[in-house]
């Protein structure tokens, strides 16, 4: 095994410009699996199964470094045979392949250098120890009587005389991301342009796992002041089809943008994408003509966004006999088909309205539509297929239980 | 006849001066004028700068209302405004036949801002492809909403019973041009009243219940006989 150290002097808080741990985890896992951040500072990766695929380790360092340089860090790097001793390597910016050169470089270590705390570096210097070689030498059980077990630890393990297993880190299944910002928010054009960067980071952590974005959620926190807190402006972007289009995306959120105005300046973005290993491709039917795709699916993501997640609907038909369940509301296209021989209006009313049966003509009918008693809301109604004095066709019943009368459930028109 | 397939047989370079003196000669005789016009008459293929061309029309689905119609159909990417003195005069019910077809050959159908709630077994009954048919339910951008279905030229017909705050002439027109990018029709659909907003519509009809029809007006086609101004679908009742 061969790990690879980098250790960044500014440790990645992810405050504003700044990634953060995950982030550069992230990065760094498209050069290898088994990777974690051993200190604050230091994230450490093996690196020697990606052999094959970059020659040398410098090689496959001098490729992920070019991912840090616009973000500014500065960052040194150590290659060591295990991942405790490739931690100080880096601090120190040493590369060393082989054990032997290990064992070279550690032997004549200042214990000043050691990342142990003071206190235990004082009481090795006080008893004349001032090299890791030295300290070395001593018998074993003297060390560990004088130096207690957690010295002794750490110089095996970086001796890589004994194994410490690496917590194993995984990527997150859903894309996160949250930002401070140092400069509050105030207007939504800024807004705008943040997310925009975020679509960029989006893109890439999809392709990289190739999977497709579900919906998007936003959450911007305001500022923390005195008094009642503001509850977060939470933007909500579905879409219609799995997928990304980064154009099509901006759109969706300058829509819902346009409607947005900030009363208090945001400092904290939350970006939550819910993604998807389903590709479905785009309904393509070269015979028909009817070449409807991606677009179409962009075209219903654009209506919903601005007019809301509701307002887009199909009619689904249920196998009920009593009218008011026999339909309902469902997401377009997640409809079903259902015959139904019996006469049934064009038009039903929300709720039935109460009317007089005098000024009514009878035309056809009844039809008795009884719920049994093991229902709830047992209703018992005789439907009609009557005329208005206008000329109009209207569907009503009588009803005889729980209410009495005669009321207008729908219309033929 | 004889001379204009001299004409047409014989115009090389070497012979252009003789066939424009032949043609101005011919040109005056009344026989020749009498014979062109036959010519141009049986020629389907020949435009005619006098004739308006004929516009695709997207037949209503009743034979009498074909008929009846000016435009012999409903006029495809035009604003048709059907006007009911009353909610369910029967405006649905003339345009249930074009909603079977346009969604069985699976082209969307979008019903933007309907007053009252389709009834699915009754559509169904019709012929009507539920999969095919969108509802927006939203009552406000009702005319955003149109425009960004029809500009995207992904839909079949559109029905819009649009808010009446929305109705403007500005926005009619919009509406027009947008109609213009889909291959079908456009309704608007809103009570019949005098004042109705202005607007360049293909064709205006008043429904009554019955459900019976009269023109209110229609552009680009001749004046309609007053005999044959309203028409009482039987058939639809």
């Amino acid at each position: 095994m061969l790990w690879l150290g980098l250790y960044f002097e500014d440790e990645p808080v992810g405050w504003a410009d700044h990634p953060s741990h995950e982030q550069i985890t992230e990065l760094a896992y498209d050069y290898s699996d088994q990777l974690n951040w051993t200190n604050p500072h230091t994230l450490v990766l093996e690196v020697e199964r990606s052999h094959r695929l970059y020659q040398t380790p410098q090689q496959l360092t001098t490729d992920l470094l070019t991912h840090f340089q616009p973000m500014h860090l500065t960052v040194r790097w150590g290659l060591a045979p295990n991942s405790i001793a490739a931690t100080l390597m880096a601090k120190y910016d040493i590369q060393c392949q082989t054990h032997a050169n290990l064992v070279r470089q550690l032997d004549p270590w200042p214990i000043e250098h050691l990342d142990i705390d003071q206190k235990t570096q004082s009481a090795l210097i006080n008893c004349g120890i001032h090299t890791l070689g030295e300290l070395k030498q001593q018998p074993k059980s003297q060390r560990l009587r004088r130096f207690g077990p957690e010295l002794q630890n750490h110089i095996e393990c970086l001796y890589g005389e004994i194994t410490v297993p690496l917590g194993y880190w995984q990527p997150r299944q859903d894309y996160y991301r949250r930002i401070d910002l140092i400069d509050p928010i105030t207007h939504t054009s800024r807004l705008q342009r943040h997310l925009e960067n975020a679509l960029i980071d989006l893109e890439r952590w999809l392709i990289t796992r190739d999977r497709a974005l579900n919906h998007l959620d936003i959450r911007c926190k305001h500022e923390r002041v005195s008094g009642q807190p503001m509850p977060d402006v939470v933007i909500h972007i579905g879409l219609a089809q799995p997928g990304f289009n980064s154009a099509h995306l901006k759109e969706l959120i300058a829509l819902k943008l346009e409607k947005l105005t900030l009363k208090k300046p945001l400092v904290t973005l939350v970006i939550q994408g819910h993604s998807t290993t389903e590709h479905r491709p785009p309904q393509i039917d070269l015979l028909s003509g009817h070449n409807q795709g991606q677009t179409w699916s962009d075209l219903l993501d654009c209506l919903q966004t601005k007019l809301g997640a509701q307002s887009l609907a199909s009619l689904k038909p249920h196998p009920h006999h009593q009218p008011e369940k026999s339909w309902s509301w469902v997401p377009p296209n997640e409809t079903q088909s259902i015959y139904d021989p019996r006469p049934r209006p064009t038009w039903l009313l929300d709720e039935p309205a109460p009317c007089d049966q005098r000024q009514l003509l009878l035309e056809q009918g009844p039809e008795r539509i009884e719920t049994g008693w093991w229902e709830k809301g047992m209703v018992c109604r005789d439907y009609w297929v009557a005329r208005e004095p206008s000329g109009r066709k209207v569907w009503v019943f009588h009803e005889h239980s729980p209410r009495t009368g005669w009321f207008v459930h729908g219309i033929f028109g | 006849m004889r001379h204009i397939e001299m004409v047409h047989g014989d115009c090389t370079p070497r012979n252009n001066y003789i066939n424009i003196q032949l043609l101005s000669v011919i040109a005056l005789s009344p026989w020749f004028v009498a014979a062109l016009d036959q010519l141009l008459k049986e020629r389907r293929d020949i435009w005619l700068g006098t004739q308006r061309p004929a516009e695709p029309v997207l037949s209503t689905g009743t034979t009498e209302l074909d008929q009846w119609l000016p435009t012999h159909g409903w006029p495809c990417s035009q604003l048709i405004e059907l006007l009911p003195t009353a909610l369910g005069s029967g405006e649905l019910q003339i345009l249930l036949p074009v909603l079977a077809e346009q969604t069985q050959q699976a082209k969307p159908v979008l019903l933007i801002a309907p007053p009252l709630i389709p009834c699915p077994q009754g559509l169904i009954q019709a012929g009507v492809d539920l999969k095919h048919l969108i509802i927006v339910r939203s009552t406000n951008n009702t005319l955003w909403a149109a425009e960004k279905a029809l500009k995207s030229g992904l839909c079949g017909t559109l029905i819009i019973w649009p808010n009446a705050n929305e109705m403007s002439a500005v926005a009619i027109r919009r509406l027009q041009l947008a109609g213009e990018q889909g291959p079908a029709p456009v309704f608007l659909i809103h009570r019949y009243t005098h004042h109705s907003a202005a607007g360049r519509y293909a064709i205006r009809l008043k429904i009554e219940p019955g459900p019976k029809i009269t023109l209110v007006s229609a552009t680009n086609v001749e004046p309609i006989n007053q005999d044959h101004h309203s028409i009482a679908l039987t058939a639809l009742n």
